[in-house]
């Protein structure tokens, strides 16, 4: 049975680290304003807060020079496990620190320790519970399909996976629905999980609950092998990363089933001449900057098997055993979402941070429901990065970002969910309309 | 396990209410960030963390703030030490009852493009400063630490030689006005800032303390807590963001319209060194650097398995072959076509006239070394392998010495970096070189080693001493580290700058609460005074240098 390291299994990777702080920065500045990769460090200011201060701080704890303490609780409680870190560290460090994987296995270890802050706690009971970290109850999980025009529930090709976030967030479910019917108009045969859809085990992975998140992916792959279905569609960003990068740790997949974001699948289908994109009027001249979501960009590049095992050769040189599967942040989905809002006539601008490099809003990692100051913070930085820019209208492809952005936007930053614009967009081809 | 003590309570109160409940912390979780070695730049022990913890680490706002925690440590009979961004272990606590000044609050950031300068707090770091120069058409210098060290703290406290060192000096001279927490906590500005001026210049109308409180090495915090300084800019004919080019973690750079960027080699040193002295003398380069060819291959593959393959298949590009070890990297930097034709020109017929020809460089490659070298991020790349790094051969004097260096560095690697030695394997000498202004030449010989191997770490150790003990005996130029005690054990075989330093330490910071072991020993006992030239041959015998590496391989520094 694979496992995800431990802390202990991690231990020579955290002794590497050079305390160079390059990862509390993104690789090329073009500002100061905008020069910080890291949420966590700009909330907590101590060295501790960033990723290599926690692999310091996680080294002390192997070695018995630190103990728990709330103060280490509270710098790991407040990183998003957004990854940032790992892509500037990896820009120097490639295979030798990797330091998202010690994050990983820090939580793990709080946890196992006893030491997983309350909230934390309170998410996971939630899960178990009810399925969702917020305690929403199950029967209400499938209201966004409620007047469908097809009975989603039996076995089809396509299984529609659309997440917590999603699920319960009714005003994502006009979009929703739109976009489903349209598919549905095309002759997409759909299905989905209805009340029964589980989690996909990354918030769980996340918040360092290891086991369960082994229990959540395991039962969620066997609800989709049921179904039959030759491929999953996720509304979810943060089910993607962990379909794509976490299950992987336990060597689960969905076997034959391929896993596409809605995005990706989306654009498929219009280079496949199935849909089109009408421009949008509301946007057409204005500038819009898009937001890599962390969970759909960088840490949804695909986990290939990999054996964390450097071999020393050439008398000290660290070298990975498995060198194709070394991850830079170049996989993740990007351009998908790109492409669709280029063909509805959009104007993209890039921020300053992008891709690989793009600024957490601070929603993920259990940071919004544990220290709701930090994540505050984050969301405020990064829409300050778009008032530096010549866009005023911001868009997500995921729904967590969208939503925590939109609270801390105001005026000056327009907020749009990809999913809404989409659900306005999108056609049936001309010759297969009707 | 390290020693550590307690800070008492109303101390620690005293302390809060200077920087506020949020910017002090006494927790070993919060301090384990100023205890780490690093294993870089010092040769570390087994023991990852160092045996001194500091009592507490804050994080003013602001020089008040740092004043107050300054004088607070005094009435306290605390010491404290300054952390800017803390690259390389050496703002770790020297004491456990060291108080660690954490300056991430303190980033400030203005350009004064009319002035060519910028002021700037300790953690403005040199990434995010040379991108807002870059919109001004400035640029600035920064040490090989790389994009995200403190200028500030290189300019008014460590060394500050880095690898475009040719176009944008070295950063005793980069220091222009700065803003002194005292080692008493007052609050002293100097150079033109300290009449009210404007940031412009180190050297008067107000008091020009500049050779005083920096001079050559710096005093590495051992004289209070600089602030804010004026830092001199460079003009560059770039305007705006670089265009980076190539995929993570390969990331590169384009090469500027009207930029050179060459890879030139010479069949030995003795042409290498004609053909630097003419490329000086007509002022051709913004930037030469020679680095070891196995330092370029690291740079330019994106992983070690990426490095080790490519060595095994023999793909690595010519610029990365250990034959083409007499090299220069030349940047050009030209305001037209014409200009930048001229200089193309001279450096083409300067590099065959001494013997010398031009590597092909592929565009990929070409890029991600520019980048690297414009903005200085080879050294931290080049931590990549082990993880390991030391230095051993420093030589700051003219380039006749080159040569010579090259010769020595090989000495005291003494094979260890060749196939089947305890070092990292590359080349016979690993010496990274590059002329400062025009003028002089400054060269260091790496020495890369696996932190986590015993033997390897006592054979790092051994190069290094084995460095001492060969410009002790027969200088090759002069010898540029001389850092803490260092200079003691020179002696005062190139003047006697310990003794004018120690009093200049003495005088302001008489307790030594500014506490740092990099700086000039405080007090050094007559009698130790008289023995040290006399036990010099002893420390300099080959088993008294055996012994001290195995003490160092196992203990750290
Ligand atoms: C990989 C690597 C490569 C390096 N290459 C070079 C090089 O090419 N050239 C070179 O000159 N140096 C080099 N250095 C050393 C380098 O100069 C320092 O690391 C650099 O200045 C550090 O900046 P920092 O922000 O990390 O300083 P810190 O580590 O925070 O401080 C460095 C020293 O300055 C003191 N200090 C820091 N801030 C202040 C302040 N505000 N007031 C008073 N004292 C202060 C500290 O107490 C400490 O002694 C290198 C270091 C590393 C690790
Ligand atoms: S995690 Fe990587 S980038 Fe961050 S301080 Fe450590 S070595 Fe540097
Ligand atoms: S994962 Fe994100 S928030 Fe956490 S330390 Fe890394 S960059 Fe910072």
């Amino acid at each position: 049975m694979h496992s995800p390291q431990t802390l202990e299994d991690r231990r020579d990777f955290l002794a590497r680290c050079t305390r160079c702080s390059q990862c509390k920065f993104i690789a090329m500045p073009k500002s100061q304003r905008h020069a910080s990769a890291c949420p966590s460090i700009d909330y907590g200011q101590f060295h501790a807060y960033s990723g290599g201060g926690q692999l310091i701080m996680a080294y002390g704890l192997l070695d018995g020079n630190v103990p728990h303490s709330a103060e280490m609780a509270g710098a790991v409680a407040s990183c998003t496990m957004c990854g940032n870190c790992d892509v500037s560290c990896k820009i120097n460090f490639a295979e030798t620190v990797e330091p998202l994987d010690s994050l990983y296995a820090l939580r793990a270890k709080l946890v196992s320790d006893g030491h997983s802050p309350a909230p934390h706690r309170e998410m996971m009971e939630a899960l178990h519970r009810s399925g969702n970290s917020r305690g929403h109850p199950r029967t209400e999980r499938a209201h966004w399909a409620d007047g469908l025009a097809f009975d989603g529930t039996g076995k089809a090709e396509t299984l529609l996976h659309i997440g917590s976030g999603l699920a319960y967030e009714p005003a994502g479910w006009p979009a929703l629905r739109a976009v489903v019917a349209t598919l549905h108009r095309v002759g997409i045969a759909m299905t989905h999980l209805g009340t029964e859809e589980g989690s996909s085990g990354g918030l769980a992975f996340d918040l360092g609950y290891v086991d369960e998140a082994r229990t959540l992916a395991q039962e969620l792959i066997e609800q989709a092998q049921q179904t039959g279905a030759g491929t999953l569609v996720t509304f979810s960003a943060a089910a993607l990363s962990a379909f794509r990068s976490i299950h992987p740790r336990f060597g689960l997949s969905f076997g034959s089933i391929r896993v596409l974001h809605i995005t990706e699948y989306l654009w498929e289908l219009v280079q496949q001449g199935r849909l089109s994109l009408a421009p949008l009027p509301d946007l057409q001249g204005r500038p819009v900057a898009y937001h890599d979501s962390c969970k759909l960009g960088r840490l949804s590049e695909p986990r290939g098997t990999q054996d964390s095992g450097l071999d020393n050769q050439m008398s000290g040189i660290l070298v990975s055993r498995t060198p194709s599967a070394l991850r830079f942040g170049n996989g993740g989905c990007y351009e998908a979402p790109r492409a669709l809002l280029r063909a509805m006539g959009v104007e993209l601008v890039e921020l300053e941070r992008h891709h690989a490099s793009s600024y957490c809003c601070g929603a993920c990692g259990g940071v919004k429901e544990t220290v709701p100051e930090a994540a505050a913070l984050a969301a405020r930085n990064r829409l300050a990065e778009v008032q530096d820019s010549t866009a005023s209208i911001l868009v997500s492809a995921c729904t967590g970002c969208t939503s925590h952005l939109a609270e801390h936007a105001g005026s000056a930053v327009q907020m749009q969910d990809l999913l809404g614009l989409l659900a306005q967009a999108l056609r049936p081809a001309p010759a297969l309309a009707g | 396990m390290s020693k550590r003590i307690e800070i008492p309570v109303p101390v620690r109160g005293e302390l809060e209410r200077i920087v506020g409940a949020r910017h002090i912390s006494t927790d070993p979780a919060m301090l384990s960030a100023h205890a780490w070695n690093t294993g870089v730049g010092k040769v570390p022990g087994a023991e990852k963390f160092s045996g001194i913890w500091p009592v507490a680490v804050v994080l003013p706002g602001s020089t008040e703030e740092v004043a107050a925690v300054v004088k607070c440590c005094l009435r306290h009979k605390l010491h404290y030490k300054a952390h800017s961004t803390g690259y390389g272990s050496m703002s770790n606590a020297c004491s456990p009852e060291t108080v660690v000044i954490d300056l991430r609050r303190m980033n400030g950031l203005e350009i004064d493009a009319r002035n060519r300068m910028a002021i700037i707090g300790p953690y403005a770091i040199a990434g995010a400063l040379q991108a807002e120069a870059l919109k001004h058409g400035l640029t600035c210098h920064i040490v090989g630490a790389g994009p995200a060290h403190s200028p500030l703290a290189s300019a008014t406290s460590l060394l500050g030689v880095g690898v475009t060192s040719q176009g944008t000096s070295m950063n005793a001279r980069n220091l222009l006005s700065w803003e002194w927490v005292t080692p008493q906590g007052d609050i002293v500005r100097g150079g033109t800032a300290g009449s009210g001026c404007g940031w412009f210049a180190g050297e008067g109308p107000g008091p020009g303390v500049r050779g005083m409180i920096r001079g050559f090495c710096g005093a590495a915090g051992g004289l209070g807590v600089f602030t804010r300084i004026g830092y001199k800019l460079y003009p560059v004919p770039v305007t705006g963001p670089l265009e980076p080019t190539g995929r993570l973690p390969q990331l590169g750079l384009r090469i500027p319209d009207n930029a050179g960027f060459l890879h030139a080699v010479w069949p030995d040193w003795d042409s290498h060194r004609a053909a630097t002295f003419e490329l000086l003398d007509e002022n051709l380069c913004f930037a030469m650097l020679r680095m070891p060819p196995d330092h370029i291959g690291w740079t330019v593959t994106g992983s070690n398995a990426d490095y080790v393959d490519q060595v095994k298949r023999g793909t690595l590009p010519e610029v990365a072959q250990p034959s083409n070890d007499k090299n220069w990297t030349l940047m050009t930097l030209s305001r037209s076509p014409a200009e930048h034709a001229w200089r193309m020109g001279v450096v083409n017929e300067i590099v065959q006239r001494t013997g010398g020809r031009i590597l092909e460089l592929a565009d990929e490659h070409a890029e991600v070394l520019f980048r690297n070298l414009f903005t200085s991020q080879f050294v931290p790349r080049v931590l990549r392998p082990s993880g390991g790094i030391t230095t051993s051969f420093g030589v700051l004097d003219s380039f006749h010495f080159l040569p010579r260096a090259m010769e020595a560095g090989q000495e005291c690697l003494a094979g260890g970096s060749l196939p089947g030695g305890k070092l990292v394997e590359g080349g016979r000498e690993e010496h990274w070189s590059w002329p400062h202004e025009g003028r002089y030449l400054w060269t260091e010989n790496i020495i890369n080693f696996d932190p986590a191997s015993k033997p390897a770490r006592i054979a790092a150790a051994r190069a290094l001493f084995d460095h001492f003990a060969i410009s002790w005996k027969d200088p090759v130029g002069l010898m540029a580290l001389g850092l803490g005690p260092v200079m003691e054990l020179q002696g005062e075989s190139i003047g006697a700058p310990q003794r004018y330093i120690r009093q200049v330490k003495n005088r302001l910071d008489p307790g030594n609460a500014s506490r740092s072991n990099e700086y000039v020993l405080p007090v050094v006992p007559k009698l130790v005074a008289t023995a040290l030239p006399m036990l010099k041959p002893v420390i300099l015998s080959r088993p008294v240098l055996e012994l001290m590496s195995r003490v160092v391989g196992t203990k750290g520094m």
